[in-house]
């Protein structure tokens, strides 16, 4: 079943075309993961997912249900955002910022529900009162993850999330991040620009060049049968 | 200096600190105003971008009116008072305000604002939760520059009629006491200084931690209601008669007199406004709205300058019966009785002189004038009635005539670097007594006899009004009225306490 569906889907800047009759589905519990050179339109195609852009022309669903016609807001709080450079909020608590998809909605989330996220993130609980820029780059990442997961959204749309982080954090984000997938059985838009990482998370791979898909395939299917030069060359850097 | 300076604040204590209360709240509700009217147009502009520079840009057009213009625009709106001073404060610090607000909204980290959509805040969510408070420390410091600004402008507010240290200032620059003009500019600047202290220490109590203390939160709630209580502190005084009084020593002392009567013969309370800045133009037209319910006036200001008559208003009882009903036809406005001084041009000369040549009137000068020297400030040459009109009219030829700064005239005059000069009949040096006034036998200068203007609805609403002003008809001459000025002026004593003991000598009210 797809849980998100683009059917012909323009988008252009001013004068600048970066999605052009651009089509994709998604099915429900995939771990998808997007990689593509930069500039490519991997945001864009993440932010038509939430919302926060809307096409010019073509129909994207969400569940079946046209875009157009969901509560905007209703639908970002049921789909977690790991925003490209972390975007956490520095004038509110570690806690608070968790807890911001669920405030807003007037809800928040019980100590023992906290607790296990605390401990699924590798976080401790004496960060809870302290402030984003009393973390390191990796524990705020992991808050950053914690936030988008923490109102238990169907989908998770991840930017470049581990952009920023050294090898021994972003080794233990990803286990982190399929354990996740695995265990709430969410689906994740996960943009990288790493293709070892591309590789390794996704059950499926997304290569987009200059807003056109090279191929959209499981990672084994992509290593053996790279469809275009350019996923190739992709793959080839390994 | 600061000798005289401390006396004054130790004599005087209770006139500071009144003035002091009043000032905070004159500033207070101002900065109320400007702080929720401008965080609420910072908010608005930096959500609607389009419409930004052409509200910023208007605000900023007003910020380049000086304060004295913006005061004077408000009057024939708001007319004279507290009231004009709180919205002509307040639109002067809504710039601080509002550009802060907005600069600290717009340049908040576009991602941080996104991800706060992103993730299902509605547009109110994220200015709440996300915008505003992270605009926060931007705004403090607009606050902050916005209260040290309105603080230090209700110091000119006194322009106007309101109320505050700025009165105190005025006061000592109108009665020429300088210790009292520095008193209140000390009073100032030291409130302005321990309040940007204060709000020093709250914003670092707020910021400990960046996230806004709770406590803060609440101090900050609490300044609109101290400032809605000073309103109402403010609008209680509606009941009481209302004084109004022109920027010179004399009209305190006048305004005092004719307040201290009122107080105790009617149970009524007044208040009285000193040194309304600008005036008859000013306070006339309060006068007519109702700010004012009466203060004293000059027959010739009235003819020429209210009235706009040509000519001369004729001597005596015709002429200021004509002046009488022409007031109440024009502006429903009755003048009261004169109390017999007449403020106009005289001519003075040292006593010495006139003793000697037994000189008494102008054209008993004119036969001496060869030898004497004439001193006088630049503009009465300047003027058609001023010099010229005078010497052709009395054929004075002066020895030497020189040009001389009003304020050092009689210094001049004591040195005998001039024998005769030109002066007010009432001021206060002229009681010092080596110098005499000279008789206008010709009627050159027009006649400035003082007498009260008051709104007719007062004199309905308290019948034995007229005849308590009308006690006093007649007893204050030049020589009365220029002794007064004198105890003010060079002695420096307190208006209030030269009004009393003047009404206790005239047997108008009790000896206490
Ligand atoms: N808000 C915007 N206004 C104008 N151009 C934009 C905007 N956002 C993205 N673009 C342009 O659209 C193209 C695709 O951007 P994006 O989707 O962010 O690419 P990617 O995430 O793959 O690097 C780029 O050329 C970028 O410059
Ligand atoms: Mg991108």
């Amino acid at each position: 079943m797809n849980i998100i569906e683009f059917k012909n889907i323009y988008k252009s800047y001013n004068q600048n075309i970066v999605l052009e009759n651009f089509s994709l589905n998604i099915e429900k519990g995939e771990f998808i993961t997007v990689i593509g050179s930069s500039g490519s339109g991997k945001t864009t195609v993440l932010k038509l997912i939430n919302g926060l852009i809307t096409p010019d022309k073509g129909e994207i669903l969400i569940d079946n249900q046209s875009i157009e016609k969901i509560d905007k807001i209703k639908l970002r709080r049921k789909i977690g955002y790991v925003i490209q450079g972390i975007g956490l909020f520095p004038h509110l608590s570690v806690k608070k910022n968790i807890n911001y998809v669920l405030e807003l909605g007037g809800k928040s989330l019980n100590e023992v529900d906290l607790n296990i996220l605390i401990e699924k993130m590798g976080l401790e609980k004496k960060m809870m009162d302290r402030f984003p820029d009393e973390l390191s780059g990796g524990q705020q990442q992991r808050v950053g993850i914690a936030r988008a997961v923490a109102a238990n959204p169907d989908i998770l749309l991840m930017d470049e999330p581990f952009g920023a982080v050294d090898d021994i954090t972003r080794k233990s984000l990803q286990k982190e991040i399929k354990i996740i997938h695995k265990n709430l059985g969410i689906t994740i838009f996960f943009i990288t620009h790493d293709i070892r990482e591309a590789l390794k998370l996704g059950s499926k791979v997304l290569i987009m060049d200059k807003g056109e898909i090279h191929q959209y395939s499981t990672p084994d299917n992509i290593r053996e049968n790279p469809k275009t030069k350019f996923v190739k060359q992709l793959v080839g850097i390994i | 200096m600061i000798k005289d300076v401390l006396f004054i604040y130790i004599d005087r204590w209770e006139f500071f600190v009144d003035l002091m209360w009043e000032h905070i709240n004159i500033s207070l509700i101002a900065i109320t105003i400007s702080s929720i009217l401008g965080i609420l147009i910072g908010i608005i502009i930096s959500q609607f971008r389009k419409v930004s520079s052409l509200i910023l840009g208007i605000i900023n057009f007003t910020y380049t009116i000086p304060a004295i213009s913006m005061l004077g625009f408000l009057i024939p709106i708001w007319g004279i008072g507290n009231s004009n001073a709180i919205i002509a404060l307040s639109i002067y610090g809504l710039l601080p305000m509002v550009r802060n607000t907005y600069i600290g909204i717009t340049n908040i980290d576009k991602k941080i604002i996104e991800a706060s959509i992103g993730m299902g805040s509605t547009e109110f969510q994220s200015l709440y939760k996300i915008k505003f408070p992270l605009s926060m420390p931007v705004i403090l410091s607009g606050f902050r520059n916005m209260v040290i600004m309105t603080i230090s402008l209700t110091g000119i507010a006194s322009f106007v009629g309101a109320g505050g240290l700025g009165v105190a200032i005025y006061r000592g620059i109108t009665t020429n006491n300088s210790a009292m003009t520095i008193a209140g500019s000390i009073a100032v600047a030291s409130l302005a200084l321990v309040i940007d202290f204060l709000i020093g220490r709250i914003e670092k109590f707020a910021y400990k931690r960046k996230k806004i203390n709770k406590k803060a939160l609440i101090l900050w709630l609490l300044i609109p209601f101290i400032g809605l209580a000073g309103f109402f502190y403010f609008s209680m005084d509606k009941e009481s008669i209302n004084i109004a009084s022109k920027p010179m020593t004399e009209q305190l002392i006048i305004s005092e007199i004719i307040g201290q009567l009122i107080e105790d013969e009617l149970d009524v309370k007044v208040k009285i406004t000193k040194g309304v800045g600008g005036g008859t133009s000013n306070i006339h037209p309060a006068l007519i709205k109702g700010d004012f319910d009466l203060y004293p006036e000059y027959t010739g200001t009235s003819w020429e300058f209210v009235l706009k008559e040509e000519g001369m208003l004729e001597e005596g009882e015709e002429g200021y019966n004509r002046l009488k009903d022409l007031y109440e036809e024009k502006f429903d406005l009755s003048y009261i009785g004169l109390y017999g001084f007449n403020n106009s041009y005289g001519l003075a000369i040292r006593k010495e002189i006139a003793e000697k040549f037994d000189i008494k009137t102008y054209s008993d000068l004119s036969k001496f004038s060869e030898n004497l020297v004439y001193g006088g400030e630049y503009d009465f040459f300047e003027r058609e009635d001023g010099y010229k009109g005078l010497s052709d009219l009395y054929g004075l030829k002066f020895k030497d005539i020189v040009n001389i700064d009003v304020g050092l005239k009689y210094d001049a005059m004591n040195y005998k670097d001039i024998d005769v000069m030109n002066v007010f009949t009432t001021d206060g040096q002229i009681s010092r007594g080596d110098i005499v006034i000279l008789e206008d036998d010709k009627s050159f200068f027009p006649k400035y006899y003082a007498g009260t203007v008051v709104r007719r609805d007062i004199l309905e609403k308290h019948p034995r009004l007229e005849e308590v002003l009308l006690l006093l008809e007649g007893i204050i001459d030049d020589e009365t009225m220029s002794n007064l000025n004198y105890k003010v002026e060079i002695e420096k004593m307190d208006e209030k306490i030269v009004a009393m003991e003047f009404l206790k000598e005239k047997g108008l009210i009790k000896v206490k």
